[in-house]
């Protein structure tokens, strides 16, 4: 019997292990649990989860959000449109903060995860589980991004 | 990847789609020239590819095709809720990608692949793109609308 697992915590340290490292200012809010369809952000950034553990990871986040990262991945000051090195930096910052977190669970299985993909558009609706999803949500400056995840598998006590 | 196992995942992709579609929907879906989609409501079913090789299954059709085939695993009947358009879908394509698995289990040597959970988003002028892979596109036409299928992996060619 699979547990749904509970990431808040290893969220919470990863990005205090990630974020001030890019100089970017954040805060926990808070995490709750999502219905099984929920409103997705603009720019969303999925990475699947399998073997030891079998789950989903999204990065959802505000074109704003989205800015502050890049700027902060690639030194530069300014992006206007979701460009090669823009998409790029997103999805190493996506794969960074998932693998992170992920790895601080208590198993001794190997965990992996797949290729990032980004997924942008309007009035964006998402189902990542058949059972509800977990939504960690953060500020960042002047604007936020959240982390939906659902995550199932054994973990060691 | 190399062109020979790369093409024999795709079959295999291919084999698992049409044979779900026919058994699940008894709907027949056929290869057909490339198409954009004109609705501009798309519904994309993303699944995580890891194993010796990360990439992505992605699945994606029009939002009037996506009804359609929760009509029909519904065996016909009204769906109560909104939502269950897209519950359905993510068993249509958990099914398929549970197919998939089993088919790459007998075929290469067990836990080369593994496929996260299917994850379902939908909007408005949906766009997904995943940096850095390599993909190949399949384009299906058949009584309850449209599919279009793409399979990439990193460094695939």
């Amino acid at each position: 019997m699979s547990d749904v697992i509970e990431l808040k915590d290893h969220l919470i340290k990863t990005c205090s292990e990630i974020l001030p490292r890019y100089k970017i200012n954040y805060s926990f809010v808070k995490e709750k649990s999502e219905n099984t369809l929920n409103s997705g952000d603009n720019i969303n950034l999925l990475v699947g989860i399998s073997e030891g553990v079998n789950g989903n990871f999204v990065l959802g986040m505000t074109n704003k959000a989205a800015i502050y990262i890049i700027c902060a991945m690639t030194g530069q000051d300014e992006f206007i449109t979701l460009d090669n090195l823009a998409r790029n930096a997103l999805s190493d910052f996506v794969t960074v903060l998932c693998r992170r977190s992920i790895r601080k669970l208590p198993t001794k299985k190997s965990i992996s995860i797949s290729s990032p993909t980004l997924i942008t558009g309007e009035r964006i609706c998402l189902m990542i589980s058949r059972s509800p999803a977990r939504k960690a949500f953060f500020k960042m400056n002047d604007t936020n991004f959240s982390i939906a995840y659902n995550i199932e598998g054994e973990l060691e006590q | 990847m190399d062109q020979g196992k790369f093409q024999e995942i795709l079959q295999i992709t291919k084999t698992s789609f049409e044979e779900v579609s026919m058994e699940l929907l008894e709907a027949e879906f056929t290869m057909c020239p490339r198409f954009i989609t004109d609705s501009p409501y798309k519904v994309a079913i993303i699944i995580g590819i890891t194993g010796s090789e990360t990439g992505r299954l992605y699945m994606e059709c029009d939002l009037e095709t996506a009804v359609k085939v929760a009509l029909v695993m519904n065996f016909g009947e009204r769906l109560d809720e909104p939502n269950d358009v897209y519950t359905y879908l993510a068993e249509f394509g958990n099914m398929i990608s549970g197919r998939a698995t089993t088919y790459m289990t007998d075929k290469f040597r067990e836990g080369e692949f593994r496929l996260a959970p299917p994850a379902i988003f939908t909007g408005k002028g949906l766009e997904t793109l995943t940096p850095n892979i390599q993909s190949k596109m399949i384009y299906y036409s058949g009584s309850l609308g449209k599919f279009f299928i793409d399979i990439g992996f990193e460094g695939g060619k």
